[in-house]
C-alpha cells in the first residue's frame, strides 16, 4: 500500500485542468473583471457528474485506497465522501444531501 | 463547495473550459453564466453579480478516516478501477510550476506551491500554512464576536474548521498559496 500522503494532494484550484490545457494550442484570451480569462476547451469537455451514484463502505473497499484523499460532506446524520483522485477527471459533482442541492467542486 | 440554488432555483454546473486567475470557471447549464469556483461569484453572463451560498459542512480527509468516522456513510462510485494517485501528480510534485501558464515566483511570504488552508468567515480571510498546522495542530482566530478554530490531524490527514461557540462547521479550502493569494490579496497568513 502507499505511504500516507499529505492532505494536499488537494489543491483544488489552480491547476485542476492543468494537464488537459497543457496539451492544447494557444488559448483564447478575454478580459473579465480586470483579469484575463483563458479558454481552451469547450464547456463540458471535462465532464461534470450530474447523476452521482454512491456505494457503501463495504463496496468501496475494492475501489478506494485507504490513503485516498476524499472530500467529506455531512449534513445531520448523512455523510458522503468523494474521491479527489476521481474528481480530478470531473471537477464538479451536482448532488444533494438531505434534500439540499449542492455543488461539489474540485 | 456551494449550495446549488440561485434565487431559490436549483442550478447545475459544469466546467466551462476556461480558467480565470488560474482557477476553474464553472458554467451553469440553465443560464450559461460563468462562475468563479473559488469565490462562487458570477463573473460573466445573465447572473453576473450573483453569488452562490457557501456550503460549509465539508472537510478533507482520507478513505481510511471516513470509514472510522462514518461507518454508515456512502462514497461516490467511480467508473475507473485502480485509480491510485492524482491525475495531476507530476504537476503537484513540481514546486517550480505555478498554474498552467507558469507564472513567475513572486510569492514573498510563503512559497507559491506551499499548501494553505483558507477560510473566509464573514469579512475575515485567513490562510494557515499546512506546515504551521503540522507543528501546532490547531489555530484559532477572532471573527467579529466569534472564535473560529481550525484543527489538523496529521495522522488521518483531516482538517476541520468550526465556530468554537457551538461547533458550527466552517468551510475550509485546501489550496496552493499562489492560487489563494491571487484571489484574496487581503488574506491574513499564518505560517
Amino acid at each position: 500500500m502507499f505511504a500516507k500522503k499529505s492532505l494536499m494532494i488537494f489543491c483544488f484550484v489552480a491547476f485542476a485542468t492543468a494537464s488537459v490545457f497543457a496539451q492544447r494550442p494557444e488559448p483564447k484570451k478575454t478580459e473579465v473583471l480586470g483579469h484575463t480569462m483563458y479558454t481552451l476547451l469547450k464547456p463540458g469537455d471535462i465532464p461534470a457528474i450530474f447523476d452521482p451514484q454512491f456505494i457503501s463502505i463495504a463496496d468501496a473497499e475494492s475501489l478506494y485506497y485507504d490513503n485516498e484523499p476524499v472530500i467529506v460532506v455531512t449534513d445531520g446524520n448523512k455523510a458522503k465522501a468523494y474521491s479527489i483522485w476521481h474528481l480530478d477527471q470531473h471537477e464538479i459533482v451536482n448532488d444533494y444531501i438531505n434534500g439540499k442541492a449542492i455543488t461539489v467542486t474540485w | 463547495m456551494y449550495t446549488a440554488n440561485v434565487d431559490s432555483i436549483r442550478h447545475t454546473f459544469q466546467a466551462s473550459g476556461s480558467l480565470w486567475q488560474d482557477a476553474l470557471v464553472m458554467q451553469d447549464l440553465e443560464n450559461k453564466t460563468l462562475w468563479a469556483q473559488i469565490t462562487g461569484e458570477a463573473i460573466q453572463g445573465d447572473l453576473k453579480g450573483k453569488k452562490l451560498e457557501m456550503f460549509n459542512s465539508f472537510f478533507h480527509s482520507t478513505f481510511a478516516e471516513f470509514k472510522k468516522q462514518y461507518p454508515n456513510g456512502v462514497l461516490l462510485k467511480k467508473e475507473i478501477i485502480g485509480e491510485a494517485s492524482s491525475h495531476y501528480k507530476k504537476y503537484m510534485d513540481d514546486s517550480t510550476k505555478f498554474g498552467i501558464f507558469e507564472r513567475a515566483d513572486t510569492f514573498n511570504k510563503l512559497g507559491g506551491k506551499e499548501l494553505v488552508f483558507g477560510i473566509r468567515h464573514d469579512d475575515k480571510i485567513v490562510a494557515v500554512s499546512k506546515d504551521y498546522l503540522i507543528k501546532n495542530k490547531s489555530y484559532s482566530f477572532k471573527s467579529g464576536e466569534l472564535t473560529v478554530v481550525i484543527d489538523f490531524d496529521n495522522e488521518s490527514n483531516t482538517v476541520i474548521a468550526y465556530e468554537k461557540k457551538d461547533n458550527k462547521p466552517v468551510g475550509v479550502v485546501t489550496s496552493y498559496w499562489f492560487a489563494w493569494i491571487s484571489f484574496f490579496s487581503e488574506t491574513e497568513l499564518i505560517h
